[in-house]
């Protein structure tokens, strides 16, 4: 089987400085791969490189075997790659059932104008039934009419998922998911996302510091230190390696 | 060859004006944070005051020069400063823009309203002056300079010296070059960074008064309009320098000139590029600039040293509000339009209903704006600029190929969407301030190479606009046209809000919201902005095409100025700009404030003309009122009204509707809680009884 996305040789740099070297990556169809790494080690460069923020240097990327070098972001999410942010990206105070339509919208889009013109451009029955279920399926129904804005950081990151999910991706890149949550919260994300990965098939790229969250979830981890791939493999060889534990910790741990 | 050099070093007195504003500008911008495009109205301030010193007042050259430069400009500087700018540190970049294009637009009528609004001829050079052909020869070079050149290069270059010892040699130098490298670190060194803004304004506030007193002389007479012009050169100048790099911003400015100079020398005299490139050059410059510089695209805002995390952007008035209120609002409209209606049939004279006729015509212009800037994010300086492609294109087919009024303004207004179509692939690539910018410069290029074609504006020539005729309805008389004018409005209106609430408003929300965010779902993230500036152009294109019809001719200066561009865009801001009845109400109050403030300003004429016996001072007070104020203080007005925006982003209308919304809201629902609350107590008393 053909991997859904591929990076081979990726390099990126900035002024000079190398943020990423000869990064090779692969994430299978409904695969769920964690991307672990210190402060610094071009985890969101990375992130930024696939999904069309940035475009690297050198290197390929293949999406469903597709080359997809200077793509942009908006036309890579069409293509079925979502994602979400870091530092949480919410659209202000819309609702969180306006984010999931607008993101729905985005998807069918097309000939939005003079539908707008003729006022009908209302949220159909179908979609509303659509945002409903991915509502559901993240647990978010009952605050699906408070403004974004008003949730807690970790409903936020919530929010940013449903909101990717609704995109139908077949991958998904989640930008340190469990940052800034408390125990309660991240013990919600991770079963969250093992319910999205089950249910809708849905291969995810996490990049994450939390390694409890990892072992959970991640049946194989690449591990980036300073630009360079140290390591790669089913998530519990991976951390029980020698250089994974002196990136982590330093040489004296 | 030898001309071009003669004609590169005639450039450089200009260069060095362009030079001294646009360090001013760049010095700013990197300590404040603030791109101060008010500059402008400042260079005029301290003009205006050296033309009444010296020419008026016939001063000694030195302390007229020092008021100007020395006291009128860095006071003003100080004044923004302290009283304005100081209070906006957690404004947006656009704010701040919102709020110097407030002061460009009101600035300019203070100094008229305190000057006199005769016409300032011939501008005293800043220069003792023997003779006017006093001509400074330079034997053996290509120099032969008049005073107000020498003038200009030798006070360039004192300041060039001056202003390098400031930043190279004293503590105070030191911190304004640390905050142009890193605002934030300076604070953290615990440097007053409040005090750095202060000087920082000072300094360029003097720099752009003693542009403005160099930049004079080259005017026939003082009027506020020609320093625009000196604007635009000087933000292209700092554009070059990316807005960051004074020595840039410097030698922006002086090639600037000399381009301008070498030009002039080097077309063809008399034809098309000559007459209308030339003088339009910085306009073309900075477009393309704009345009062509990936730098500019996507450079940060600089934000102020002080400034905190920006606010989250208000609840839109309409979303807070119940769907029975909604019904009630709708209510409320109709009954006022339809009192609108009884008071224009059967209450106002011919005067009132015109003045009515003209700003009901004007609101589906400013509906444009609120299409544009409110609803697409892309701040436009140039739908004055539309409407006047419309009002042009609909005089020509009417005046040549006789066609109907009606149709003429639908080809109007597809022309200026097609205009807006081709002007919307870079503008709205730009972030930031970029976009005003850039249409400032498309409005003033427009201005000076299109306006003046004969093909356009029929040149010497005023067209002439008939009234529309519909079928068996002559619309010639104000009562007959407000309706056509009124229904047109209700159309864009219906239009606007359609947009607004529809799929291309969302995602502009979206957009607006997290531009990375929009992308990372699929949504282009120029599309819909691009959507709603050519919508907007194709609204202003129909309103410019109706206001020439209620006009009954198409004239630049009478409606259609980029100067009216500002201060539309300065008033929809203002009162809200994603609001139709924002505009609506601005398209009204900018014809009929003035009209009412003339009445006001005539009241004391007629007072003395009707009594006998009034005391002298009371006397002398009532005539000192001149009714050719109004306008003036109108515009100082609706200047005045943009320093709001930095408190009420929304707009004061749409504050004053959320309000009013919360107040309702909480008013019924108090009633009903009041009563669901005796309920409950009159239920939990057995209770209480029973524990």
């Amino acid at each position: 089987m053909s991997p859904l996305l591929e990076a081979r040789g990726v390099s990126k740099r900035f002024a000079g400085i190398a943020a990423l070297l000869d990064v090779w990556v692969s994430v299978d169809p409904g695969e769920l791969v964690a991307l672990i790494g210190p402060n610094g080690a071009g985890k969101t460069t990375l992130f930024n490189c696939l999904s069309g923020v940035l475009d690297p240097e050198e290197g390929v990327i293949r999406f469903r075997s597709e080359e997809i070098h200077g793509l942009r972001p908006q036309e890579r999410a069409r293509m079925g790659m979502a994602r979400t942010f870091q530092r949480i990206e919410l659209f202000g105070a819309m609702s969180v059932r306006d984010h999931l339509l607008v993101a729905d919208r985005a998807r069918h889009g097309g000939g939005g104008f003079w539908r707008d013109l003729l006022g009908r451009s209302r949220p159909s029955a179908a979609e509303l039934d659509r945002c409903e279920e991915t509502l559901e399926l993240v647990g978010l129904v009952d605050v699906a009419d408070e403004p974004a804005s008003a949730l807690s950081l970790g409903r936020g990151r919530i929010v940013e998922l449903a909101r990717a999910l609704m995109c139908r991706p077949d991958l998904l890149f989640l930008d340190e998911p469990s940052s800034g949550l408390d125990v309660n919260e991240t013990a919600e994300m991770g079963t969250v996302l093992q319910t999205v990965q089950r249910e809708r098939g849905t291969a995810i790229l996490l990049c994450e510091h939390d390694v409890p969250f990892v072992q959970r979830l991640a049946g194989r981890t690449y591990v980036l230190d300073a630009g360079r791939l140290i390591a790669e493999g089913p998530t519990d060889e991976v951390l029980a390696d020698e250089r994974v534990r002196i990136a982590y910790l330093g040489r004296t741990a | 060859m030898g001309d071009l050099l003669e004609y590169a070093v005639r450039g450089i007195p200009v260069g060095c004006v362009f030079a001294l504003m646009a360090v001013g500008l760049t010095l700013n911008y990197t300590t404040s944070g603030v791109f101060n495009l008010a500059f402008a109205a400042q260079a005029y301030a301290s003009a205006a005051t050296f033309y009444l010193t010296r020419k008026e007042a016939e001063w000694p050259l030195v302390p007229a020069a020092v008021l100007a430069i020395l006291v009128v400009g860095p006071l003003i500087g100080v004044l923004l400063d302290r009283g304005l700018y100081r209070h906006q540190r957690t404004a947006s970049p656009t704010a701040k823009l919102v709020t110097s294009l407030g002061l460009l637009v009101a600035l300019p009528e203070i100094v008229k309203l305190i000057v006199g609004g005769d016409s300032k001829k011939n501008p005293p050079p800043l220069w003792p002056v023997r003779r006017t052909d006093d001509l400074y020869v330079f034997e053996g070079t290509p120099f032969v300079l008049d005073a107000g050149q020498l003038a200009t290069i030798v006070a360039t270059v004192a300041v060039v010296i001056g202003l390098s010892v400031l930043l190279r040699r004293t503590a105070l130098g030191l911190q304004m070059r640390a905050a142009v490298e890193s605002p934030r670190l300076l604070q953290l060194q615990g440097v007053d960074a409040e005090r750095v803004s202060l000087v920082s304004w000072m300094l360029s506030s003097a720099l752009a008064g003693l542009a403005g007193v160099l930049v004079a002389p080259l005017f026939a007479a003082l009027t506020s309009l020609d320093f625009f012009t000196l604007l635009v050169a000087s933000v292209c100048a700092a554009v070059i320098a990316n807005l960051s790099s004074i020595p840039l911003a410097f030698a922006g400015g002086i090639g600037l000139g000399v381009l301008q100079a070498v030009l002039a020398g080097w077309l063809p005299t008399g034809s098309v590029i000559s007459t209308g490139l030339r003088p339009s050059l910085p306009f073309v410059l900075l477009f393309g600039l704009l345009l062509f510089r990936r730098s500019v695209r996507t450079s940060r805002e600089i934000t102020d040293p002080l400034g905190g995390v920006s606010p989250p952007p208000p609840v839109q008035a309409a979303l807070l509000r119940p769907r029975w209120l909604t019904n009630g609002t709708r209510a409320f409209a109709v009954a006022v339009s339809a009192l609108g209606f009884a008071l224009v049939f059967w209450v106002l004279d011919d005067f009132w209903v015109s003045v009515l006729t003209g700003g009901v015509v004007l609101s589906v212009i400013l509906l444009s704006v609120v299409m544009s800037t409110g609803v697409g994010g892309v701040v436009s300086l140039c739908q004055a600029s539309f409407a006047a492609i419309g009002a042009f294109t609909t005089a020509q087919l009417v005046d040549r190929f006789d066609l109907a009024v009606m149709p003429a303004m639908f080809v109007g207004a597809a022309l200026a969407a097609a205009v807006g179509a081709v002007l919307s692939v870079p503008v709205v690539r730009l972030a930031g301030i970029y976009p005003a910018l850039a249409t400032l410069a498309f409005a003033l290029a427009f201005q000076a190479v299109v306006v003046p074609l004969e093909a356009v504006s029929g040149g010497a020539r005023t067209i002439a606009v008939p009234r529309p005729l519909i079928g068996p309805f002559d619309l010639s008389g104000d009562r007959a046209f407000i309706v056509l004018a009124a229904v047109v409005l209700a159309l864009c209106s219906l239009a606007v809000i359609a947009i607004r609430q529809g799929t291309t408003g969302r995602f502009l929300d979206a957009i607006r919201g997290s531009a990375t965010a929009a992308a990372s779902i699929g949504i282009d993230p120029q599309r819909p902005r691009a959507t709603a500036f050519v919508t907007g152009a194709a609204i202003a294109g129909l309103g410019g095409g109706l206001l020439a019809s209620f006009y009954e001719q198409a004239v630049y200066d009478q409606g259609f100025n980029f100067f009216f561009g500002l201060v539309w865009l300065v008033l929809v801001i203002t009162a809200g700009s994603r609001s139709v009845q924002a505009a609506i109400t601005s398209g009204i109050s900018f014809f009929l404030l003035p009209q009412l403030l003339t009445k006001l300003f005539e009241w004391p004429g007629n007072f003395l003309d009707s009594r006998e016996n009034v005391p002298d001072w009371w006397r002398s007070v009532l005539e000192a009122v001149d009714p050719t104020w109004a306008q003036g203080v109108a515009f100082v007005l609706f200047g005045v009204g943009a320093l709001t925006y930095a408190k009420h982003p929304e707009g004061i209308i749409e504050a004053q509707t959320t309000a009013a919304i919360r107040r309702i809201v909480a008013a019924v629902e108090g009633r009903r809680s009041k009563v669901g609350r005796a309920r409950d107590a009159a239920e939990s008393l057995p209770n209480e009884a029973t524990t």
